[in-house]
């Protein structure tokens, strides 16, 4: 190869070099450069905000079942123990209790349900209207009473007697006694 | 109290405002040396814009330490340098003997250096050319096509002295005319 031949080759590289990245971009560059990086940082930040809000509603709910699997769990404070809280001061209660659960929401009361009226009859059994027979008898009794005087005696006024009991006699009881056993022999 | 709450609020309001604004002044500035670090590399157009994009998110993913940055103009080289060195693909397969035989037929038509250079096909040649040269010389030559970057521009992105950095550009220069000669010798040949 000759010079003539050598350098247009390297004017021809040169050129080419040039003309590498000679290629402009396409007007507009920075506005989409600027528009595409801020749409991204924004997706990455909404990102973010969600992971955040998911791990804080993680925890929120792990707190909440926490609580409450403690409300279940804690038994009634036996007498020992409650004497014990009596006598410790209000710091070291305060160190020692659990964590106050968040105030329920207020809700309106109920009117007090009325409280049971005991309708039990004082007198056991309950006094009933006398029925037709009794009524009859009661009718009967007076009859009785005004036609015999004392002919009804009541049950108290019954005059008490001596019982007189006769004497038992049980006769003695006689025992025979048992053949001698003569015929055993011969009958073996 | 709460009017100290106020000024550190508004004073962070003002400070995320003007770091915005500096912001958008870094990429109105720089945004076109970026594409063609990007573009040196990537040769397309959608690539090389998608690495300059991605070049200025990193950029403002460093906004604590822009004060630490000496250079934002190397750093920013330097960065789109390595996002285009990840995305870069595979050279469109390019025929050397064939792009070597239009390269002749266009010299023998009278056509000047310039318009030969200036054709898709001794673009395509040279990409081709610069692809097949050994890594340490393919990096500062490649870099400097980029005519905004200096030596020691290319020095800072690369890692290496600026001497190195015009010994080895110097070398690439040499062995692409080398092959360059080569093939269109050949050509002629057949």
């Amino acid at each position: 190869m000759n010079d003539k031949e050598k350098l247009f080759v390297e004017k021809l590289i040169d050129a080419s070099l040039r003309h590498y990245t000679g290629a402009e971009p396409r007007s507009g560059l920075e506005d989409r450069v600027l528009a595409g990086v801020r749409a991204r940082q924004k997706a990455a930040r909404r990102r973010k905000a969600w992971a955040w809000a998911m791990g804080v509603a993680a925890v929120a709910a792990m707190l909440t079942l926490l609580v409450i699997q403690w409300q279940h769990q804690q038994p009634a404070p036996s007498p020992v123990t409650a004497k014990a809280s009596a006598n410790l001061s209000a710091p070291a209660l305060a160190r020692i209790a659990p964590p106050v659960p968040p105030p329920m929401p207020h809700r309106p009361r109920r009117p007090a349900a009325p409280s049971r009226v005991d309708t039990r009859p004082q007198q056991f059994p309950t006094p009933r209207p006398l029925s037709e027979q009794e009524k009859l008898l009661v009718v009967y009794a007076q009859l009785l009473k005004n036609s015999s005087g004392a002919a009804v005696p009541k049950a108290d006024q019954v005059p008490e007697r001596d019982l007189e009991i006769p004497p038992i006699s049980i006769a003695a009881i006689k025992i025979e006694p048992l053949a001698p056993p003569e015929n055993i022999g011969d009958e073996k | 109290m709460v009017a100290i709450g106020q000024v550190i609020l508004s004073q962070a309001l003002l400070s995320a405002d003007a770091k915005d604004r500096e912001f958008e002044a870094a990429v109105r500035e720089h945004a076109r040396y970026v594409y063609r670090v990007a573009q040196a590399v990537l040769r397309n157009h959608h690539d090389a814009e998608d690495a300059v994009q991605e070049t200025f998110l990193r950029f403002l993913g460093q906004q604590r330490n822009w004060s630490g940055i000496r250079n934002p103009r190397a750093w920013l080289a330097k960065t789109a340098w390595r996002v285009a060195l990840d995305r870069r693909r595979q050279a469109a397969a390019v025929s050397l003997e064939e792009a070597a035989g239009v390269v002749e037929n266009l010299r023998a038509a009278g056509a000047s250096a310039e318009d030969i250079a200036a054709h898709a096909q001794m673009l395509a040649l040279v990409e081709r050319l610069i692809t097949s040269l050994p890594r340490d010389l393919r990096d500062p030559l490649t870099l400097s096509t980029v005519e905004e970057l200096t030596s020691a521009e290319i020095g800072e992105v690369l890692g290496i002295p600026e001497g190195s950095v015009r010994e080895r550009v110097s070398r690439a220069r040499k062995m692409l005319c080398e092959k360059l000669a080569g093939l269109m010798e050949k050509d002629r040949e057949r």
